[in-house]
């Protein structure tokens, strides 16, 4: 195996994956000076499950008291303004409506009612139909009891995300995209981590935050006794005429799992999640069956919803954990499935619900687990504030619109490109950019030129979201070749 | 603030007739008048001309002119007199909010963002396109998907190839002109997709466009599915007739599925029902209009009346 650039590059921790859990490992372990890379397999940060989720910060009442997924959200709660204030993410705490139609739903309401009030949660009510109504008046009046937790709230799971990822790299964490990894092996002290079947990172501990294949990387290394059974979830985006057509987040309770309404941060109401069973290799896709379903439970619950305009659809990555020895018994709902080989391997393994509400809670407990094992004393640094790179986004010459829906300027797009995004989805997750109503097609030729120009590469190598999704025609890669 | 008597917002079709037609009744109402101080036209692109720029086909002017000019030729015989006019452009500025005090909050290139008070506002803001995720199709979510407009700006300004086997969902003008145009630039088109029995557009397009070149019309189907993960690799349209789903295999699918009237900067207070008297909207964005001559014709009289309304009180 060749080594990286002739030197081997010894790391005291490499992390595998660059969704929500893999950045805020590598932003609490840069915390703590280790020297840390991030490997991700694609073109950037927040590719996978953590691009496409609910986008809700529980309160913490949907697990039993004491455990460690509750200590975690209560935790992760209690603390989110902060957070997001040092990493300059914006967050609403928008409160959120449990609410129920039928015995069983009501039973579950009130069970989550005693075990929010076990677990504390500030504010917990239980509301009758006509409170419901004065809090929520689009809400269907089907709705018997509802369960109001003023303390939930919506982030924008990209935002933070990036935010997370770029405070990192500012305390010194490396990043190498395009780069899976095919082999883990380790000798002496060292981990050797074999990168696209070439090059070879020697490090102390790894970290593997692989999402959906979080365990087909645990298992290079040794046999996972965890294994995931991805799913699909499917989600549906409103652009909401009247801005106040819903105001909190609202859990529909019936006689199965239902789905969510969340008011966005940016106006929108996201619904969802509809699942369905997947592979780990099949594609993100929606399916015909799935909107359907959508659009039937969001009316069901906002029934004015069917008036407003549909923006798209789409779907994310769910990982469903199992146990191997006994592929019938799911581990859903577990505590956080943490493996540590105890020989400096940690795997975060079919972490779903609450993650993104802990993601940097889970990352501090990580951090500790990793400074335990490498015998190191704790000194943690704060996380710095953000670098904000307003450097475009400010000068008066940069003013001008090119996502007209948003109101996304060209300075915006060259502080985007700044920050590290490559592709037109890259801009998008950190502008916002082509997600109004006419989803891009005003904006993408004008984004795929700013691109172009600006990392002096031709237009027709620009991609919508990494290799082989180029925006202009592939036979104009063929041709460059 | 600086007062504009007469603000018009869009420098397509309907912004360039009106302002023309503004500053010529203002000449001969008060001749002693620079249009410039009177007249302001508001435009995002750094040209006059709006969707006109991209059309290079013909069958514009016909009633206007008595000719049949291409988009581009019918935009000329507006855009050069009203680049001499004296009347105030603003390139590369977009109005974001209409607000119901009678200003409005810009950002551009060479204003950075303001807010400009006005007397009286003509908005010519043309259209967006209905987009394609918008009809929530089942699949994937690959590149190669156009909305029409995106791939003729593409094609025609950016002069770049977007895909070499197209489908063109909606066979309305936009979708046959964009079919045609593909075959003009040495592409396949495997079809057009209709959701009605019967095909869109003016009869002339449907000769012109695609019976002259012999691109098939699928008609009573729609785009089920979207298949690739990171390229668009096929369609499955299904018959709404027959219930039955076929599979093209395809590199592009460009979406023609309608235009909106651009309204969204005015405030909400501000509905097309209830619109103050300061307010005229006129071209696309007022309704979509079949011919852009009759874009002109209404505009033109927005113009005029914008300045018999304003002078009252200058």
């Amino acid at each position: 195996m060749r080594i990286l650039d002739g030197q081997p590059s010894v790391y005291d921790t490499v992390i595998i994956g660059g969704g929500l859990l893999g950045c805020f490992c590598a932003l609490n372990l840069a915390r703590c000076s280790l020297k840390t890379l991030l490997l991700e397999k694609r073109e950037d940060v927040c590719t996978g499950i953590s691009k496409a989720n609910t986008a809700v910060i529980y309160p913490g009442y949907d697990n039993r008291p004491g455990t460690l997924k509750t200590t975690l959200t209560l935790k992760a709660n209690r603390d989110f303004e902060k957070l997001c204030q040092k990493l300059n993410v914006s967050f609403s705490r928008c409160g959120s409506l449990l609410i129920s139609e039928g015995p069983k739903g009501r039973q579950t309401v009130e069970k989550k009612y005693r075990q929010g009030i076990e677990n504390q949660i500030p504010g917990l009510k239980l509301l009758s139909a006509r409170e419901l109504s004065e809090l929520e008046p689009g809400l269907t009046p089907k709705a018997s009891l509802g369960l109001y937790a003023p303390s939930a709230g919506t982030v924008h799971p990209w935002e933070l995300c990036i935010a997370a990822w770029e405070a990192a790299k500012e305390l010194g964490a490396q990043t190498m995209f395009h780069s899976e990894v095919t082999g883990i092996c380790k000798k002496d002290a060292y981990f050797h981590l074999e990168i696209n079947h070439k090059h070879t990172v020697l490090s102390r501990s790894v970290i593997n935050c692989a999402g959906i294949l979080a365990d087909q990387v645990q298992a290079l290394y040794t046999e996972p006794v965890i294994r995931i059974r991805p799913e699909l979830a499917e989600y549906m985006l409103f652009e909401p005429e009247k801005k106040d057509l819903l105001k909190h987040i609202i859990f529909y309770e019936t006689e199965e799992k239902g789905i969510s309404l969340v008011p966005t941060l940016n106006g929108k109401i996201l619904a969802g999640p509809v699942n369905r069973p997947a592979n780990a290799d099949s594609p993100l896709s929606t399916s015909d069956a799935g909107q359907k379903k959508l659009l039937a439970e969001s009316e069901k619950i906002l029934p004015k919803i069917a008036e407003e305009k549909k923006l798209r659809s789409f779907s994310g990555l769910r990982p469903n954990p199992y146990d191997p020895a006994d592929p019938q018994r799911s581990l859903r709902g577990m505590e956080p499935l943490i493996t540590d080989t105890k020989d400096g391997l940690i795997s975060l393994i079919g972490i779903k619900t609450p993650g993104l509400t802990c993601s940097h809670e889970l990352g501090k407990l990580i951090r500790d687990k990793v400074l335990d094992f490498l015998h190191i004393d704790p000194v943690v640094k704060e996380i710095p504030p953000r670098p904000v790179f307003r450097e475009y986004s400010e000068n008066p010459a940069c003013q001008k619109i090119l996502c007209r829906c948003e109101g996304i300027t060209s300075g915006e797009v060259l502080d985007a490109i700044q920050r590290g995004a490559t592709t037109i989805d890259g801009v998008k997750k950190r502008t916002g950019s082509g997600m109004g109503l006419c989803q891009g097609s005003h904006c993408s030729p004008r984004i795929a030129e700013i691109l172009s120009s600006t990392l002096s590469v031709p237009m027709e190598q620009i991609t919508k979201d990494g290799p082989g999704s180029c925006y202009l025609s592939p036979g104009c890669q063929r041709n460059l070749l | 603030m600086n007062h504009i008597p007469v603000l018009i917002i869009g420098g397509g079709a309907a912004g360039m007739a009106a302002a023309l037609a503004a500053a010529k009744r203002l000449s001969e109402l008060k001749p002693d008048i620079n249009p410039g101080e009177y007249i302001t036209l508001l435009e995002r692109e750094s040209a006059p001309g709006g969707v006109l720029r991209q059309c290079i086909h013909h069958g514009f002017g016909l009633t206007r002119f008595s000719s049949d000019l291409t988009g581009v030729e019918y935009m000329r015989r507006f855009s050069e007199p009203f680049l001499t006019s004296g009347i105030r452009f603003r390139p590369d500025t977009s109005a974001l909010h209409i607000f119901p005090d009678r200003t409005v909050s810009v950002s551009g290139l060479h204003t950075g963002r303001a807010r400009l008070a006005f007397d009286h506002l003509i908005l010519a803001s043309g259209c967006y396109e209905r987009s394609f995720w918008s009809l929530t199709p089942a699949g994937t979510r690959p590149s190669g998907i156009y909305a029409a407009g995106e791939a003729q700006y593409l094609i025609n300004c950016c002069h770049k190839s977007i895909g070499e086997q197209a489908v063109v969902l909606g066979s309305g003008d936009m979708g046959q002109i964009l079919a045609r145009r593909m075959v003009l630039e040495g592409k396949k088109v495997l079809a057009v997709i209709e959701k009605n029995p019967v095909c869109g557009g003016l009869r002339k397009n449907q000769q012109e466009c695609l019976e002259k070149y012999q691109i098939p019309v699928l008609l009573s189907s729609t785009v089920l599915a979207v298949h690739g993960e990171s390229r668009i690799t096929g369609v499955t349209v299904q018959n709404l007739q027959t219930q039955e789903d076929t599979f093209l295999p395809c590199d592009t699918l460009i979406s023609a599925v309608g235009l909106i009237p651009e309204q969204r900067i005015l405030d909400r207070s501000l509905t097309k029902d209830r619109l103050p008297e300061w307010i005229s909207l006129c071209g696309n964005c007022h309704h979509v209009h079949k011919i852009v001559d009759s874009v002109t014709l209404q505009a033109e009289e927005a113009g005029r009346e914008a300045v018999e309304k304003t002078l009252k009180d200058y």
